[in-house]
Order: structure tokens, then sequence, then C-alpha cells
């Protein structure tokens, strides 16, 4: 933490030191000090606390909408490997697809609300959940399968006592990636149209030439980001601490 | 029963024990893609009885692991009847099962992955606590209620496994090689606790394995099988006493069985 800190006052002073030294009108790069300002203007004056929640919440409820339908997914696969013939071209077809280029039809459908920003952040948070658990399933060991056919589990059980826990370590990968291509899809998003959000306030900013407000925003989206990668770090330490990534201990005692 | 077995010999004592499952002409076969068919097990007729000790030995190929996996319904048959004493199982609390690996969820603690069965089966969680425990000290993990299993040595696993496989008391526990993967030393001293658990639960056990000293180091009797198609060449009462321990291997019977044994599975 003590060090996150230090590296970051080393880079606001750098900057400083850098517009300082060599005069850079603030239009162009502005100072930090400068930045703190325009900072306490927009909450204070422009209600750029509004716009924060926005963001925050399309990238959230996508997410998870995303995460829920990628997960049900993969269990839908595995169990019916023929939903799994039928539909995966058109998966495949969907996620080769940039998807900045659904973008546009998704505003043109959905508005310019928050609803085709959720969709959008859904459909790319939705992808490495659906491979990472894919493989999370069919990489679990045959002998668990053949333990639960001992114990007569039902498919409910296999899944919630056995299948969900086994796939946690693969989940998480997918989802951590997951979360950084959200924030991304909530700014395409909110970039192509919208009355409100951090990606508003950035094409604000470029219309306006505001330097300032552009910077304020990507601070604030990274802000974002990290902090729901940090999140899920959190719970995965927390979930996770059975894993053999995060071993720590050898065997206690020989026997 | 009581003091009527204790004067037969061994022999006799086992086959004077009520079949718990007959298998009649048991057969496996295997249709691969192609049309073409392997016999896996050629018809097998074996009957298993009421808490014996039965080994099934033989090279790899031999078709022991496939008679295992059809006593315990993970495979059906292609021919022949298995019949149950008691009928087929229907619970899953019938069968207990010990793999070659441990098999346990590294997510649970020691406790949580014996009491595993009973949780599926709904057992109330002060009773189940209570058997996993108990289940627990009779492996000799009393102390590792609380370990995950990646804290244990894999023969402290294998034990959770058993006591997993025991916790509630199945008809017949069969285990596939359940030793095989570990080291000499500690599956000698894994093979004395498997008697010992014997003794004390009376299960009747189905021990796959392709050591013959283990085999006959722990069995009332041994089924010798061979390959293509697999099948049982021999069936062996071992007249080496029910009460097994170290002194038995200095027994000139003992080497008796394994140079007979050996010479079979030549």
């Amino acid at each position: 933490m003590i060090r996150t800190l230090l590296s970051l006052a080393g880079f606001i002073l750098a900057w400083w030191g850098l517009v300082v030294l060599f005069d850079v009108p603030s239009y162009l790069v502005p100072s930090p000090l400068e930045l703190a300002e325009k900072f306490w203007f927009l909450t204070t004056q422009a209600g750029l606390f509004g716009h924060v929640p926005v963001t925050v919440m399309e990238i959230i409820v996508g997410f998870v909408i995303g995460t829920v339908v990628g997960v049900a997914a993969a269990v839908l696969f595995t169990r019916f490997p023929m939903v799994e013939v039928v539909l995966n071209p058109l998966i495949i077809f969907i996620q080769t697809a940039p998807k900045i280029a659904i973008a546009p039809l998704l505003l043109l459908w959905l508005g310019l609300g928050a609803t085709p920003k959720v969709v959008l952040v859904a459909i790319v948070s939705f992808f490495p959940v659906l491979s990472n658990m894919l493989s999370a399933l069919r990489s679990i060991d045959p002998n668990y399968g053949a333990l639960a056919r001992i114990l007569k589990m039902n498919a409910f059980q296999r899944l919630w006592r056995i299948e969900l826990p086994q796939s946690l370590p693969l989940l998480f990968a997918g989802m951590k990636v997951g979360v950084t291509l959200a924030v991304t899809a909530a700014v395409i998003g909110e970039l192509m149209g919208a009355r409100a959000g951090l990606g508003y306030l950035l094409s604000l900013g470029q219309e306006t030439a505001d330097v300032a407000l552009v910077l304020v925003a990507v601070i604030l989206l990274s802000l974002i980001g990290y902090l729901l990668y940090v999140a899920l770090g959190a719970a995965e330490r927390r979930l996770l601490g059975w894993h053999e990534s995060r071993a720590s201990a050898a065997p206690a005692v020989e026997g | 029963m009581g003091h009527k077995v204790e004067k037969l010999k061994p022999a006799e004592k086992t086959s004077s024990l009520p079949v718990l499952v007959s298998a009649q002409a048991v057969t496996k076969i295997y249709r691969s893609r192609h049309g073409d068919s392997v016999e896996a097990l050629a018809p097998t007729t074996l009957d298993i009885r009421e808490g014996e000790f039965l080994s099934l030995i033989g090279p790899s190929g031999c078709g022991k692991s496939t008679l295992l996996r059809i006593l315990s319904g993970l495979e059906p048959l292609t021919g022949g009847t298995l019949t149950w004493r008691d009928g087929p199982p229907t619970a899953g609390s019938d069968v207990g099962f010990v793999f070659q690996e441990p098999v346990l969820l590294p997510w649970l603690s020691i406790l949580d992955n014996v009491r595993f069965p009973l949780d599926v089966f709904r057992t109330p969680r002060a009773e189940a606590n209570e058997r996993a425990r108990a289940m627990l000290a009779l492996v000799g993990l009393g102390a590792f209620e609380k370990s995950l299993p990646k804290e244990l040595s894999g023969g402290m696993r294998q034990r959770a496994a058993i006591a997993r496989a025991l916790v509630y008391s199945p008809r017949i526990v069969l285990m596939d090689e359940p030793f095989g993967a570990l080291d000499l030393l500690t599956r000698d001293r894994m093979n004395d606790e498997l008697l010992r658990i014997k003794a004390e639960t009376g299960s009747t056990i189905v021990f796959v394995t392709h050591s013959i000293e283990e085999a006959a180091y722990l069995s009332d009797r041994v089924a010798v099988m061979s390959a293509r198609p697999g099948r049982i060449s021999a069936i062996h009462h071992l007249d080496l006493g029910p009460q097994r321990s170290e002194a038995i291997k200095d027994d000139p019977r003992f080497y008796q069985w394994l140079s007979t044994l050996r010479k079979e599975l030549r």
C-alpha cells in the first residue's frame, strides 16, 4: 500500500515537474493542481458525481448479467452437447465480430439510455467467462463424476457441490478479463451516444477541447476498473484459499 | 454364527459366509466408433461373500478395474447378471468406492470431506458430524479434521478417502488400486491400517491391485485375472488366518502363496 502511494506520488511529482520545466500550456497538459481544481469544480458545480454512478451501474449490472449468462451457458453446453453444436457457430461469429461494431446497432435499437451500454457490457464480459468456465468444467477429473455417480448425486448437487467450486479458479480468471473489458465497453457505449456517464464527459471534453475534463474522466474510469479488479481479487482470495495456486503449507505430517 | 466360524479353517470359513453379490457370466464389450469390438471382460462368474476381503489381481488390461466398476454400477454390463442378496443397490449409500487418487474436494476440510456423502444423503448435521468424527478417529486422522487436503501427505489423504467411503456403512466397499500411487513404506503402513479398519468395521471389501504381496497379505480370497480377453483364471482361498500382521510375512505359507500367485500371473 505504501509502495503504491509512493509510486503515485512520484508520478504526480514528475508530471508536475515536466509541466513546469517545459512550460506546457494548460490547454494541452494541465498541471496536477489545475486538474485538482477542475475536479473540485466538476464535483461541486457540474454534478460529476451524478455521472460516476451511471457508468458504474452500467458496468456492474452488465458484468453480472454477462457472468451469470456465461456460467449458465457453459453448464448447458457441457450438459447438452447438442446445444453447443447448434449455438457455437453463432457464438464464435459474435465473439469474433469487433464489439465496437455492435455498439451503434444497440444504440439504434435500445436508445440513448443505460440499456444499450448494459447489453454491450454483458456481451463483452460474457465471452471470457464462457470460455474459461467451459474449460474449467471440461478439465474436472472424471473421478469426480464417478464419485458423484457412486453417491447417486443429482444434477443440481453435482453442479453446486462439485462442479462450481471446482471451476472457481478459472471462472475468476475469466471474470478478471471480463471486468476490464466491461469498463471499456461501457465507455464505448457512452462515447457513441449518451446523456450521462463518464464516457459522455469524455466526448464532451473532446468537443470542447477541455483536456482537464478528459483527464478527470480517464482517471476516474481507470480508478473504477482498478477497484472492480481489486474487489474481484479480494473475493478470489477469500473463496480460493484452498486452491493449489495459493498453497502455502507443505504436507504437515507423513503418514 | 460366531463360535462355529472360529473352529473352521479360513478357507471354509469364507465359503460358509452368505453371498452378498453374485456375478453370473458378466461381460463387458466395448464398441469402437469403427464398429470393432473389444472384449474387456469375457463371461465371468464370481460370488462375493459378506464380510470377506477379496482381491482382484492381474496385469494391465485383464479387466480387473472393469469388473470392479461393473460391481459399483459405474459401468453397465453388456451381458450376464449381477444378483444382490438384498436387491440391487438403489441408494447411493449402498456402495463405497476408493479410487487410486484420493479424489477429495480440495475446498473442504478433512471433516467436511468425510462428511460429504452424509451431506449428500441429507443426514442431520449433528449425526453426520458424529459419524464423520468417529470415522476420522478410526483412520487415525482425528487431529486433522480442520486441515485442508493440500496440507496432508498422500497417505493421509488416502486415509481420508477410505473414511469417506466407509462413513455411510455401505454394503460393499470397492477399492481400485487405492495405494498404487503411494511409496512402498507408506503402502505397507496403509495395508496394516486397512486390515485394522476391516477388522473393526467388518466391511466387505473388493480390492483391485497388481501387487502380489499386497493381495496375499490382505485377502481372504484372491481372484487371479488374465488379459485378452479379461477373465478370472483362478480363485484362491488363502489359508493364512483371519488375523493378519507383519509376522505373517515371515510365514512359509505366505511365501508359498506369493510364489503360487506369481507363477499364475506369468
